[in-house]
């Protein structure tokens, strides 16, 4: 499923960024990459953003690149 | 011997290279402060060093155009000593860059900053270890304590000249080279940052602080507007009062004319020196404590709509101090089409210099000028939203956004005074150098006539009169017949805060005499949306080259002056002309938005009669919309591209239909 999919609060896995290279690059700086887990914190007012927190890293990123990430729900970590 | 100052953005470079140099380098809370390099000398500890300040950049595969530079800067090779700065909170992260730095060179040393937050988190870290592990020296200091700074000037001379470790170490670089000796402690959120980030709390916050702001600036009896009136009093008044009558009484009537006419001026403008401190302390506060980038999250949102990122934000509050600044603050966006978009649309916000032109001209017309100024700030901040959605069809260019949102964090008072003593240093240079010489060189050439007698200030046959009777043609569709006040509006491309200098010269107090109040918001109109000085037309020459940065500079003074002109006329003909235009300007506003949505479903085309029927409107949308004639051009070339292409689609699907014998597959 996608990260533009999971509500906030939730924690996932990420399974793959699918996007340019350069923009996934700049997303595994910030710890957004294969196989870490991230929380969605909250989204943004008019239909914006969403906030991440990938291991100490708060980021925001738009819904049409949250769409091109791929996730799984990890077990039991449902606030 | 040259040290560079390497790291993530927001880990404490600038900081630190202020407190090693002296240096005013900007800093803030925020991710891609810095945009270009900067380098001063240092003393550590008897050894002289130049320390060279970089964007804070990820990794050396850069994304966006100012960490180019760092990484230029790294690659290149002209330096003898890398101080990679990381921030201690996030210091797993900043390994990747650590590692490919050390692959360049092993002469580099490590300095974890934030060492303060790390312990408040219950975090630790064990730097003999990672030194060993690294094989480069390593030090963990508080960038914002003096006592740390000292250590930090001894480690830094001891590091430079130790011979780099011969040894290989082939640190794994990895999760375990910081497993056992760092822990980062408590990552969760606390409630302040969550309330900063939570939408209901703080966007009425930040518009809270905003209105606190110019209240506490402008508002009638409050110490801003009190300061201000002390001030001038002193310069203007006892100063050149007294200098003037002593003048005169030695018998040089001129001399006292000048004399009082020059310090008039500059007492004006140097009275605005409380205000313009009031706007940059709420300036730097916000910047130094973390705001912005959950301002830049938030108002994301509304930035897509009109083709920005949230970046855009740091620019425009920016703008709201100094254009030049703000346009160099767009270095750090996304990329080169959206920084020209924003280049663009930052004449529209009202930077700290153009402030007394507005009091000078509210307090002549109207009764409560801080109202009235509220609302040029905001109407300023619309026109640039309305701009940028303009432009969006006329410069296209991608917007991805990724931001980092930064730790909000009490701001040092001390680094804020510092920054603020600076900022205000060089207004009063810019006062008293730029701004003066121009302003004697006005007085000069508008006393004296061709024969050099004196005819007095702003007399009809100074020398000025003749240059500039062409001048005041422009300005008479605005209501606007004096040259003199043409000649002040023009003279803000020196420096917006001449245009309040030569109005007080030729007008004093008496600016209502000037002309009258449609003519008076006409011209705070062009004023507003006029082009910028020449140091923020310098600074887009920087960034979009001479060329385009003269374009930019005069399709502003033209939108501006067709924007006056339309308020004038708007204001003359009454409000029955103004609901009308207002109503006009929404349904062509409307129509925009339907054309994109419809040109998106285009290749799908709906029935032939609906397309014509949308071209139609779109032709007369085009008159309408008049930001910039090259839009109206360029919008008309593309319609005649879209009607060729889409009457072909489908006149050939018309002809399948008519045609359709039965068996034959439409051709699309």
């Amino acid at each position: 499923m996608k990260l533009s999919e999971i509500e906030a609060g939730e924690t996932v896995e990420i399974v793959s960024v699918q996007c340019g290279e350069a923009l996934a690059e700049r997303l595994k700086t910030l710890n957004v990459c294969a196989g870490k887990v991230v929380k969605v914190l909250r989204f943004a007012p008019f239909c914006g953003d969403e906030m991440l927190e990938a291991e100490g890293v708060r980021l925001a990123i738009r819904k049409s690149l949250a769409e091109k990430v791929i996730v799984c729900r990890t077990k039991g970590d449902r606030q | 011997m040259k040290i560079l100052l390497v790291g993530n953005p927001n880990s404490g470079k600038s900081t630190l290279f202020n407190a090693l140099t002296g240096g005013h380098a900007r800093t803030g809370n925020w991710h891609g402060v810095t945009v270009g390099m900067q380098s001063r000398y240092a003393d550590l500890c008897g050894l002289r060093a130049e320390i060279c300040d970089l964007p804070g950049i990820y990794s050396l595969r850069s994304y966006s155009m100012e960490e180019a530079v760092s990484r230029g800067a790294i690659r290149g090779g002209e330096y003898d000593f890398v101080a990679c700065i990381a921030d201690a909170l996030t210091l797993a992260r900043s390994l990747s860059l650590i590692e490919d730095v050390l692959r360049i060179t092993r002469r580099a040393a490590l300095v974890v900053t934030m060492s303060d937050a790390l312990q408040k988190r219950g975090g630790y870290l064990n730097t003999d270890a990672l030194a060993s592990r690294l094989g480069i020296p390593v030090i963990s200091v508080d960038a914002r304590s003096k006592k740390d700074i000292v250590r930090l000037r001894t480690f830094l001379a001891k590091a430079s000249r130790e011979k780099p470790s011969c040894l290989s170490v082939s640190a794994d670089f990895g999760a375990g080279l910081l497993s056992g000796i760092y822990h980062a402690g408590k990552a969760r959120e606390s409630a302040f940052e969550r309330l900063l980030c939570d939408p209901r709390f703080a966007l009425p916050l930040f518009v809270v602080i905003m209105l606190a702001v110019f209240f506490l600036a402008f508002g009638a009896h409050m110490p801003g507007t009190l300061l201000k009136d002390g001030c001038e009093t002193l310069i203007a008044d006892r100063v050149g009062g007294s200098l003037a009558l002593a003048a005169e009484r030695a018998g040089g009537e001129v001399a006292a004319a000048f004399l009082r006419s020059l310090f008039s001026s500059v007492g004006m403008l140097l009275s605005f020196l409380p205000q313009i401190a009031i706007l940059y302390f709420a300036l730097y506060m916000l910047e130094e404590s973390g705001i912005m980038s959950a301002l830049a999250f938030m108002t994301d949102g509304i930035f897509a709509r009109v083709g920005l990122t949230g970046r855009a934000a740091f620019s425009v509050c920016m703008g709201f101090g100094c254009t030049a600044a703000a346009i160099l603050t767009t270095r750090g966006l996304e990329n080169k089409q959206l920084q020209k978009r924003v280049i663009l649309i930052l004449a529209y916000v009202s930077c700290s210099a153009k402030m007394p032109v507005y009091l000078a001209m509210l307090s002549a017309f109207f009764t409560n000028s801080f109202l009235a100024l509220l609302a040029i700030y905001f109407t300023g901040v619309l026109f640039s939203l309305a701009a940028a959605f303009a432009l969006k069809g006329l410069i296209p260019g991608g917007e991805e956004f990724v931001l980092e949102i930064a730790r909000p964090q009490f701001p040092c008072l001390r680094l804020v005074l510092k920054s603020l003593l600076f900022s205000l240093k060089q207004f009063i240079i810019k006062i008293a150098t730029v701004v003066m010489a121009f302003l004697i060189l006005m007085w000069v050439l508008l006393s004296f006539s061709f024969s050099f007698d004196y005819v007095g200030t702003g007399s009809e046959s100074s020398m000025m009169a003749f240059f500039c009777r062409g001048l005041r043609y422009l300005f008479y569709p605005m209501g606007i017949t004096r040259w003199q006040v043409a000649l002040a509006a023009v003279s803000g491309l020196i420096a917006k805060e001449s245009v309040a200098g030569m109005l007080s010269l030729f007008y004093g107090a008496e600016l209502s005499s000037a002309m009258s109040v449609p003519s008076a918001v006409a011209f705070i109109l062009f004023i507003m949306t006029c082009s910028p000085c020449v140091s923020a037309i310098a600074a887009t020459a920087r960034e979009v080259g001479w060329k385009r940065a003269a374009v930019y500079a005069a399709a502003q003074t033209l939108s501006a002056f067709l924007i006056s002109y339309t308020a004038y006329a708007l204001l003359r003909a009454g409000a029955l002309a103004a609901t009308a235009l207002s109503v006009l300007l929404l349904a062509a506003g409307l129509i925009r938005i339907l054309i994109g949505f419809i040109r998106h479903e285009k290749i799908h085309c709906a029935e032939r009669a609906d397309t014509q029927r949308l071209h139609r409107r779109k032709l007369s949308a085009g008159i309408v919309c008049f930001f910039s004639p090259s839009a109206r051009k360029r919008s008309a070339g593309k319609r005649c591209k879209d009607r060729r292409k889409c009457t072909l689609a489908c006149g050939r699907r018309g002809d399948v239909f008519h045609d359709a014998k039965g068996g034959e597959p439409p051709v699309l």
